[in-house]
């Protein structure tokens, strides 16, 4: 044991063996560094609590403007708020009616194209501002342009559709929305397999996620794998 | 919805926010946009907390409780409405508090219908005060590799889940990675002792 700032987590937490924690205590004794930093830890402790929550707040606080939006403040006083609404949805439809147009008038490559490259996949490596980004895309006109036009192809589509119904805990809507998953790509493959999981989990099918795990669990990527074994055991 | 079924729920939403970042995001997603969040909106709004503050206190609510997932592996609430609404009537009776002196903790009780005992809102957020301050410009010092190293690490990942994620060969070099960060971190604090002092006081 060399490298004693790796292990002082260790040390305070009681976890080191007697011969790791005999090394630390003599180098503790010999590097005053070593023992500051000992003493100091708590205070680490409070900066990396403090990095976690800012994380978590950008999440919290990005999801929110998401939905505000989308939904719309809620200040507008009652009365006028039918005027409004008949306002915007006659505006949403002649902006739905233009997209229509055009996009019907285009060759479906073109349209693919540009689906292709506005949808980000969701995926485990995806940054924080990718999901919310992508998470923004799927509001229900978003759905509803998926459901209606099929710019993406069936299969995309279904995907898709599945990946929001998960999003919103809706898992018996993707038990019959999620596409024949051989057919799709690597990683919506691993995503379909496991969102798939987590409804099975949801709606008390435990032998289903044995039946994923005995087809899918040497091909899928492994932290998929094991995250249905962790439901298969449950 | 029965009780297996809430249970479950409750079950998964825990394991994706003990998941991975996209996992996470998709949970703290779905509880913003869930119907619960809407009922703890309107009843902060009936109880005197404008638009603004009611946002204000739900975000923290749910910072809060993805916190204590997080660090605290055991945690398990078996129910997450009452759960959650309660730690949400802690919070705007703070609130309130704050506006009225005299408000006496019998209103939690008695108005609000909250069983008077331990302060659900256990892990307590700090980026908010004083401290917080400091920690952010602490963090801003930070390199974002170091950062996300050592987030992965406060978030409770293993060194083998942190080199996946971050995409290093082997767990032990994770391992040394978080040490260099943690202690560059450190030497920055030793440098500043009014620092430690600072965010060692409440």
């Amino acid at each position: 044991m060399k490298d004693y700032y790796a292990y002082i987590d260790d040390y305070l937490k009681e976890n080191l063996s007697e011969q790791d924690l005999s090394d630390f205590e003599a180098e503790m004794a010999a590097n005053p560094q070593l023992r500051q930093a000992v003493e100091d830890y708590d205070v680490a402790e409070i900066v990396l609590d403090g990095l976690l929550e800012d994380e978590l707040r950008q999440a919290v606080e990005g999801a929110t403007r998401n939905v505000a939006n989308v939904v719309g403040k809620d200040s507008t006083p009652v009365a006028k708020r039918p005027l409004l609404a008949l306002a915007a949805v006659t505006l949403f439809l002649l902006v739905v009616s233009a997209l229509l147009y055009k996009y019907l008038s285009e060759e479906s490559s073109t349209r693919q194209n540009t689906y292709a490259s506005a949808i980000k996949p969701v995926t485990k490596g995806s940054t924080t501002k990718d999901i919310q980004a992508a998470f923004a895309r799927y509001s229900s006109d978003t759905i509803a342009t998926i459901q209606a036009l099929e710019v993406i192809g069936n299969l995309e589509s279904a995907y898709w559709l599945a990946e929001i119904a998960a999003d919103r805990q809706r898992w018996a809507e993707v038990i019959s929305t999620v596409p024949p998953i051989d057919s799709l790509s690597t990683i919506k493959r691993d995503r379909s397999v496991y969102i798939l999981a987590y409804a099975y989990y949801d709606t008390g099918q435990p032998s289903s996620i044995d039946s994923l795990l005995s087809i899918y669990g040497d091909k899928i990527d492994p932290y998929y794998t094991e995250a249905l074994k962790s439901l298969s055991k449950k | 919805m029965d009780t297996e079924t809430s249970g479950r729920r409750v079950d998964v939403l825990l394991r994706q926010l003990r998941g991975s970042t996209a996992d996470r995001n998709m949970a703290l997603t779905s509880l913003v946009k869930s119907e619960l969040r809407q009922s703890i909106q309107r009843f902060l709004r009936s109880k005197g907390a404008n638009e603004t503050e009611a946002t204000s206190i739900i975000n923290d609510v749910l910072i809060a409780f993805a916190k204590r997932v997080i660090k605290d592996r055991d945690f398990a609430p078996t129910e997450l409405d009452p759960y959650l609404m309660s730690m949400a009537k802690y919070q705007l009776y703070d609130l309130l508090k704050s506006r009225t002196k005299s408000l006496s903790i019998e209103y939690l009780q008695e108005e609000l219908g909250v069983e008077v005992g331990i302060d659900p809102m256990a892990e307590k957020l700090i980026l908010r005060s004083e401290k917080g301050r400091l920690i952010k410009d602490i963090l801003s010092q930070m390199r974002s590799r170091c950062k996300e190293v050592l987030l992965s690490w406060s978030g409770g990942y293993s060194m083998k889940e942190i080199a996946e994620s971050i995409g290093y060969k082997t767990d032990m070099m994770a391992r040394k990675k978080k040490s260099q960060c943690m202690k560059e971190l450190m030497d920055y604090l030793a440098e500043r002792p009014h620092l430690k002092t600072r965010l060692r006081q409440g």
